[in-house]
Parts: structure tokens; C-alpha cells; sequence
């Protein structure tokens, strides 16, 4: 591992860091966001080259992928349009006014950026063009967080003392000796066979029993099940659904009534996507493994993630005094970690089971459907 | 403390997002409700967006009646009334303007967002 593969590894790897605790700060709506994974960006706008560049958006993008467990799923796309378009936007912004422009203004540009490339993206495969509804809000409430964040990383650049260290040439950190995880070969084969099971599977009730086997899977899988998220996902959908009246009226609220079919679409597509959410859980947990310079990027700035996260809960102090001081822990390597390396085999016979079921209700919703 | 010279990029920045957001509101001020169809029938009333191409069938007392929405304008294409008067009313688009198979007991009305035309209704 060369010196550069270990700072863009390091780099992606904080931003993880900072993305899990944005995480932890609880959200009244599911796409606002701090953008506090940003921060780490806007530090190394100024000195980083444009290929190192595009490996850290993309270990970025992969790597939330990977620790929210949506990687596999279409909701990736989004983020992932997120992260690239606003990472290069925010970096063209930079070579372009150079001193003209302060980290508020570049700030204020990708989250900008950001939103847009989502809700078009969004629009694309999920919500249709009814999600435009959303885009004042969603612009408008980024344009204050990326405001914040802006001023944030002005004050840190200036008084943090983890920057200077962190933009300085002879910055390496050490490398990480996490055992990695052996992939779960069979797992992965069944959970990519029943996301095509879920992409082929028709009709509501068909969705909402593999939805329901997804999750079984998943428990078996060891990954936290969360019902919020879902529910959420949902009832959004069928708001949106409001605005495209389609087949028989059932209620009225106001001018915009309830149809039964666009009721029916949109529990087909919220289905659909949760069961597909849930088998990205799975599949994150099977271990796949990426091949390349990319793949191995990405393992090294896992380990990173753990150890961050290790060194960030050891940490003391305030906010961004624990955050300085998880950067160096782990930087200096002071605290190694071990993967911990449980897997029953047996879990994956009925992984595997489960998965044939699944393939079974979606041959049948097409059969019978 | 001193003015920062990344003051005016910054604030030109954020002039022009704040100039977009407001774009944004006004295009969604524009374009409240989108168009529907109500489709009346003897067993219930349906809904249909303008903005998406399909063909419904309705089920009277006759038997079936076929409306077609294309292009932003529903019409009927077939009914089961004796003199099919519906099938050759042009395609309606306008809120309010309306088509009845008054035999099968099917009528549709468009709602909003198209103004009223007074020369559309006037018969």
C-alpha cells in the first residue's frame, strides 16, 4: 500500500466516520442532512489531486453504502449521484475562484449540487416527478446546514489542530492490521438470485410477503432490523401518490383524493424498494469483495472506519476535540482492533432456503398474478 | 476582525441558490393540483391524472365504456350507448369541460389546472 492509497483510504475513512454521526443525530425528516461527511472534503479541496480526488467521492459513496447497507439497493444510485456531482462541483468551484471563495460558498455549492443531482435521480427511479414537491424545502434547508458547515470548517481549518498535520506532505498514517472478513460466497450468490426474484416478483401482497421473508433473512444475517426507515419510505410514496389521482376514488382530503390504483403503485414500488433494502443489508453482511485498486482501497478504509470509530468512542472532550483526537489515535495507530470473525454455517443453509422461497412467490405473482 | 476577500464570491454564491430556491418556489406555485379526470359511473367515482397516456374501461348499466387519455386529453373511444353521441365529442383538457354517455350513465369532467373556456361547455 502506497503512502497515497493509505491517505485517500484515511481521508474516505473519516468521512465515514462523520457520516455515522450525523447518523446518530435524529432528523424530523428522512433527507435532511447536516452533510457533516462533507467536512473532511472541504479540508482537502486545496491540496489534493484530481485521481486521489475521485477515489475518496467514491470510497465515500461505497463506503456509507456499505455501513447503512443500501449499496445494493437502487436508493445507492442516489447518494452516489450526490457524492460525485457535488465532489466535483465543489472542487471545479475551488480551481476556478481559487481565494475568491470561501469554504461557505464551496459548502453552499455542493449541497446545492447535491440535492438536485438526488431529486433528479430520485425521480428517476423512485418517486416519479411528483418528488419536484419536495425541492424548496430541500434546497432551501440545505442551503442553511451547508451554510453551517461552511463556517465550521472555516473555524476548524483555522483553530483545529488535526488539519495542519492531516494537509502536510509527510502525512502517513500507519497501516491498520484489522483481520478482514472472509467473504460468504454461497450468501451472496442466493441474495443476489432473490434481488432478482424482488425486481421480477408482481402485485402488492406477493411483495409484501418476500418483503417479510427479506427480513427474516436479515435477522438471520445479524443486521439491525429498523422498521422506522420503511414505514417512512411508505407513507411518503403514498402521499406523493396523492398528486396522480389513477382509478377508482376512496377518500377525499381536500381537492386530492386517494385512488385505489395509485394506491396500488404505490405500495407496489415502496414494497419493492424494502424488500430490496433489506437484501443489501444481507448482502453488505455476506462480505462481498470488490477487485482492483478500488477493492482494495475500500477494505483499508473499513479498517480505518473501525478503528476511527474505536479511537472516536475512547476520545474525551468536546465535539471537535473527540473527532481531533480520534483522527490521530487512529492515524498513529495507537489502538488496533480485531474483526471479529463469527460465522455459522448453518445460518447460511437457511439464508439460502429463504431465498428459494422468495424466488418461489415471485414466479408465482407472475403465474397467477 | 478583518473582511475576508472570499467575501463577494461567497455572498454572490449564495445570492444565486437563494435566486434558484426561489425559482423553485414559484414554479411549484404554478403548477398546484395537476389535471385530472373525474370519471362518474353508476358504481363510483374515479380519478385520472391527464399528465400519464392510458386507456381505462368503465363498466354502465349498457355495458363497457372506453376512455382514452393522451397527450393531456381524455375523450371516449367506444360505449355501449345506442347512438355513441360521446365517441365523437372532441377531446376535452380544459377544467370544467366535461363528456357524457348519458345512456350508460358515464360522465367525465376535467378538474383544474386548465382554465375554463367558455366555448368548450356551450351546448
Amino acid at each position: 500500500m502506497s503512502p497515497t492509497d493509505r491517505k485517500i483510504s484515511f481521508i474516505a475513512a473519516s468521512t465515514l466516520l462523520l457520516s455515522s454521526l450525523e447518523y446518530l443525530i435524529p432528523k424530523p425528516l428522512p433527507f435532511l442532512r447536516l452533510g457533516l461527511a462533507n467536512l473532511p472534503l472541504l479540508l482537502i479541496l486545496q491540496s489534493i489531486d484530481y485521481p486521489s480526488y475521485f477515489f475518496i467521492l467514491l470510497l465515500k459513496a461505497i463506503g456509507q453504502g456499505m455501513v447503512s447497507g443500501t449499496l445494493f439497493s437502487y436508493l445507492f444510485l442516489i447518494s452516489l449521484a450526490g457524492t460525485m456531482s457535488s465532489g466535483y462541483a465543489m472542487k471545479l468551484l475551488k480551481s476556478l475562484l481559487k481565494e475568491r471563495v470561501s469554504l461557505i460558498g464551496i459548502s453552499v455549492v455542493g449541497a446545492f449540487v447535491s440535492n438536485l443531482s438526488q431529486l433528479q435521480v430520485a425521480s428517476w427511479i423512485v418517486y416519479g416527478p411528483a418528488i419536484w414537491v419536495a425541492a424548496p424545502l430541500m434546497l432551501g434547508l440545505g442551503m442553511i446546514t451547508s451554510i453551517i458547515l461552511g463556517v465550521f470548517g472555516e473555524r476548524y481549518l483555522r483553530h483545529g489542530s488535526f488539519p495542519a498535520a492531516f494537509l502536510a506532505d509527510s502525512f502517513e498514517p500507519v497501516l491498520p492490521t484489522a483481520e478482514e472478513r472472509a467473504p460468504l460466497v454461497e450468501r451472496t450468490v442466493a441474495l443476489i438470485i432473490a434481488i432478482g426474484a424482488i425486481l421480477f416478483a408482481k402485485g402488492p401482497i406477493p411483495l409484501l410477503g418476500i418483503a417479510v421473508l427479506m427480513y427474516v433473512i436479515q435477522g438471520i444475517s445479524g443486521r439491525k432490523i429498523r422498521l422506522f426507515p420503511p414505514l417512512m419510505l411508505l407513507s411518503s410514496l403514498i402521499v406523493l401518490s396523492l398528486f396522480e389521482p389513477n382509478g377508482q376514488v376512496i377518500v377525499t382530503v381536500g381537492t386530492l383524493a386517494l385512488t385505489k390504483g395509485s394506491i396500488a403503485l404505490a405500495l407496489t414500488k415502496g414494497l419493492r424498494l424494502i424488500a430490496l433494502l433489506s437484501a443489501s443489508q444481507s448482502l453488505v453482511s455476506s462480505n462481498p469483495r470488490l477487485k482492483g485498486r478500488l477493492g482494495s482501497l475500500l477494505v483499508l478504509a473499513l479498517s480505518y472506519f473501525g478503528i476511527l470509530t474505536s479511537c472516536f468512542r475512547t476520545a474525551k472532550g468536546s465535539l471537535p476535540q473527540r473527532i481531533d483526537g480520534a483522527l490521530f489515535c487512529a492515524a498513529e495507530g495507537s489502538l488496533q482492533v480485531s474483526a471479529n470473525n463469527q460465522q455459522e454455517r448453518s445460518s447460511s443453509a437457511l439464508i439460502i432456503i429463504t431465498a428459494i422461497l422468495v424466488v418461489g412467490i415471485s414466479i408465482a405473482s407472475r403465474v397467477w398474478g | 476582525m478583518k473582511i475576508p476577500s472570499s467575501l463577494v464570491g461567497d455572498l454572490v454564491i449564495i445570492l444565486l441558490c437563494a435566486a434558484a430556491v426561489g425559482f423553485f418556489v414559484f414554479a411549484l406555485g404554478q403548477n398546484t393540483g395537476s389535471g385530472y379526470v373525474s370519471v362518474q359511473t353508476a358504481d363510483g367515482v374515479y380519478r385520472y391524472s391527464l399528465k400519464n397516456d392510458r386507456s381505462v374501461t368503465v363498466t354502465g348499466p349498457l355495458g363497457d365504456t372506453i376512455i382514452e387519455i393522451r397527450g393531456g386529453k381524455a375523450r371516449i373511444v367506444d360505449s355501449a350507448c345506442p347512438n355513441k353521441t360521446c365517441t365523437f365529442q372532441s377531446p376535452i383538457d380544459r377544467s370544467g369541460s366535461f363528456i357524457a354517455c348519458l345512456p350508460n350513465h358515464v360522465l367525465l369532467t376535467v378538474v383544474g389546472p386548465m382554465p375554463e373556456e367558455i366555448d368548450d361547455v356551450a351546448y
